[in-house]
């Protein structure tokens, strides 16, 4: 295994959450508001309808679309409201379990109904990427791949989501990954786990040495960002490159988070859906940053409420890492499966200015992991030369976020490449040079 | 007492981390940096220490501003004047002029300066680094009265001045390091003499500290920082055989800057194998 070049040495920060390494559970919030849109492609129909009785697990929504997985209710009480793309559930606090939730006993190895079983149990990708996971294995199994990686990185900053679900079930882990490698027809499994997190390979290790999965091991990277985006991570690991996601099962690689293999155990061994997740609430700004089991649905400011609340007031409010996840406007917007964190950040941790003229320093090219022309592709898409953008091949940014991390000109080229990937409507203004300079 | 009122959230773009550096700060230290070393000149220069900068910062400053306003429109131009790009040029202008240089050198100096940066399309857009350019128009028209200086700046606060830049890393160590490698190896190839002379000549350490590694005017990629700075230097220590110590690093770097688009061609490290 060759570390992979480029990439960034940041400070994690990763100890303010550690200060307890229970992950808390939240009291059911009053409401819960789960979006209909929790994975590309997802087309949703809700199937209950509104003042229906619903419990904890009940599927209240299902797809048209062979790609889209069901969604479930997190909370037990009554459906408020049915509106556009999202079911809000009035929580009745009592908790109560549906009815269709007990084990069952579906062999990995029976490949057809364990794959239905994880799409009923409406299981994506608990990353940044959400993609089905059904569909993936689907894939898996029809191409033929050889490894599957279980990401337990973490390498942005702050997050420690994962590293406390290794560190509290690395048997349901170990378990949920000898299921995954079976049902995708994978000869090994790799558990990858960077070096700031040596006793969860340990823990790993001597679990596995009780449980005997043979083909499972965990493996230790090195730590530097962006080690957990699939294609690096990856590429690190077989050696292979992949030009995109889709790519990677041609390399013959299968890429789930750590999270995923936890949701795929109790998903096969206890019957239980997707409706809850580890989510990191941090930042310098919140007064006790910790790690909980959320509901998804639940709105933002129920996490930072049971974090003790804002010590200061913070600049910005993001969902996921702080270089790839996406800033909120308000505090009711709801957890959905991908959000591994809610980070509160101070003016002074996020350095964000006023964009400069491009000095042509070519630091963006020196961290780009995928070894692209960030300042050349931005210069290209802001002069509208898409074809320009695609031969230095925008398609391949894995928009990790080094280049915008380290421009000195606070260039904000993540969102440039961004707009510029999304194929833009004519309408959509990509950000010119000096906007925002006083005239 | 948790803080309790709702905080006021807007959108922003991701990343949500930055690091702490900036180009304005960045260009504001290497400033400063030039002009602590120019002061080591002191001494021998006497009052011109003084009258130099100063006479090409003021006028730099009024062309830029006077550019903004009359060609680029802009009526109240803070912020682009605030970055002190403006004060970097008037730095590297100061540098290359002997210390008898009349004012009026020093004027148009400063115009042929902005007229090279701003004619390319302003800071970070220009092919030629606009100092080594307008020097070289300068040479060209007034090379009698340039010459007639004695052009001695201080070597020892220029090298600690490219020390310090290299150890803030506000400068790629691949281009003074392999530059003067090179010219070093050059000369000594060329004399058929070993000496140690030309690293304390201070046209060419000034060269490959500060003039060759301007990020607008030198390839991005490291494998063409690498060529560059081979090539600068060996042309350094060959023009220099048979030429003046100055004008041959003016003209090497400027030739130099018109191969950086073809060094940029060849990519620093080709993802192996994915080649589609």
């Amino acid at each position: 295994m060759k570390p992979f070049k480029r990439g960034l040495k940041l400070p994690d920060f990763k100890y303010a959450s550690l200060s307890s390494l229970k992950i808390h559970r939240l009291p059911p919030p009053r409401f819960v508001t789960v979006r209909l849109d929790q994975h590309p492609g997802a087309v949703l129909r809700p199937c209950v309808r509104e003042g229906e009785l619903v419990g904890v697990g009940t599927q209240i929504a299902h797809g048209t679309e062979p790609i889209s997985v069901p969604l479930h209710s997190s909370a037990s009480g009554r459906v408020h409201e049915i509106g556009h793309g999202f079911i809000r559930i009035e929580s009745d606090e009592a908790d109560s379990r549906d009815s269709s939730i007990r084990p069952n006993d579906v062999p990995a190895s029976d490949t057809e109904r364990f794959v239905e079983l994880l799409r009923q149990a409406g299981i994506v990708d608990l990353a940044r990427n959400p993609s089905p996971l059904h569909w993936q294995l689907l894939q898996a199994r029809a191409r033929g791949i050889h490894t599957v990686i279980v990401n337990g990185c973490e390498s942005e900053p702050f997050l420690t989501c994962d590293h406390l679900l290794m560190l509290n079930h690395p048997v349901e882990i170990l378990k949920g990954t000898e299921m995954l490698r079976n049902a995708s027809g994978a000869r090994q499994a790799i558990i990858a786990v960077e070096a700031n997190k040596l006793e969860v390979v340990e823990l790993l290790n001597s679990k596995n040495y009780a449980l005997k999965i043979k083909m499972v091991k965990a493996q230790t990277l090195p730590t530097r960002y962006p080690q957990g985006a699939p294609r690096t991570l990856a590429r690190t690991i077989t050696g292979l490159w992949a030009g995109s996601d889709e790519d990677l099962i041609r390399i013959g690689v299968l890429v789930v988070n750590v999270a995923t293999a936890f949701s795929v155990y109790e998903a096969a061994a206890l019957g239980k859906p997707l409706y809850e997740r580890v989510v990191t609430v941090s930042g310098p700004c919140v007064l006790e940053p910790k790690n909980l089991w959320v509901r998804i649905g639940t709105p933002v400011g129920d996490l930072i409420r049971a974090a003790k609340g804002f010590m200061r007031p913070p600049e910005r409010i993001i969902l996921g890492g702080p270089l790839t996840g996406d800033a909120i406007e308000s505090l009711e917007e709801p957890v959905v499966k991908k959000t591994q964190a809610v980070l509160a950040l101070p003016p002074e941790l996020t350095h964000s200015g006023r964009e400069e003229p491009c000095i042509r320093c070519g630091w963006c090219l020196q961290v780009c992991p995928e070894s692209l022309f960030p300042e050349t592709i931005v210069r290209a898409v802001r002069k509208e030369n898409l074809e320009l953008a695609g031969q230095y091949e925008i398609e391949r940014c894995t928009e990790c976020g080094c280049c915008a991390y380290i421009c000195p000109s606070k260039i904000p080229i993540v969102s440039i490449i961004q707009k510029a990937k999304n194929k833009p409507a004519p309408n959509v203004s990509i950000p010119q040079p000096l906007d925002a300079l006083p005239v | 007492m948790p803080f309790r009122s709702e905080p006021k959230l807007v959108f922003h773009a991701k990343p949500h981390r930055h690091a702490s550096h900036s180009a304005s700060n960045i260009l504001w230290g290497t400033s400063a940096v030039l002009l602590l070393a120019w002061l080591a000149n002191g001494t021998r220069y006497g009052w011109d220490t003084l009258r130099i900068p100063l006479i090409s910062a003021t006028s730099l400053l009024g062309f830029e501003w006077g550019w903004q306003v009359c060609v680029a429109n802009r009526l109240m131009p803070f912020g682009t004047i605030s970055n002190a790009s403006c004060f970097l040029l008037a730095a590297l202008l100061t540098f290359l002029m002997p210390p008898t240089v009349p004012w009026w050198i020093l004027v148009s100096g400063a115009l042929l300066t902005v007229l090279f940066l701003e004619l390319f399309g302003g800071l970070g857009q220009n092919i030629f680094h606009p100092v080594l350019a307008s020097y070289a128009v300068l040479h060209h028209f007034f090379g009698s009265t340039l010459a007639n200086g004695l052009w001695t700046p201080n070597v020892i606060a220029i090298w600690a001045g490219g020390i310090f830049l290299l150890l803030k890393r506000w400068i790629a160590w691949e281009i003074p390091v392999l530059c003067l490698a090179s010219a070093w190896i050059g000369t000594v190839l060329l004399n058929a003499s070993f000496t140690w002379e030309i690293l304390a000549s201070g046209s060419i350490v000034l060269g490959a500290l500060f003039f060759a590694t301007d990020p607008a005017t030198s390839p991005m990629t490291k494998n063409g920082k690498v060529v560059f700075a081979l090539l600068a230097g060996f042309l350094m220590a060959l023009f220099r055989k048979w030429g003046h110590d100055l004008e041959s690093v003016v003209y090497v770097l400027l030739m130099m800057n018109g191969f950086v688009p073809l060094l940029e061609r060849y990519r620093a490290s080709a993802p192996e194998g994915h080649r589609s």
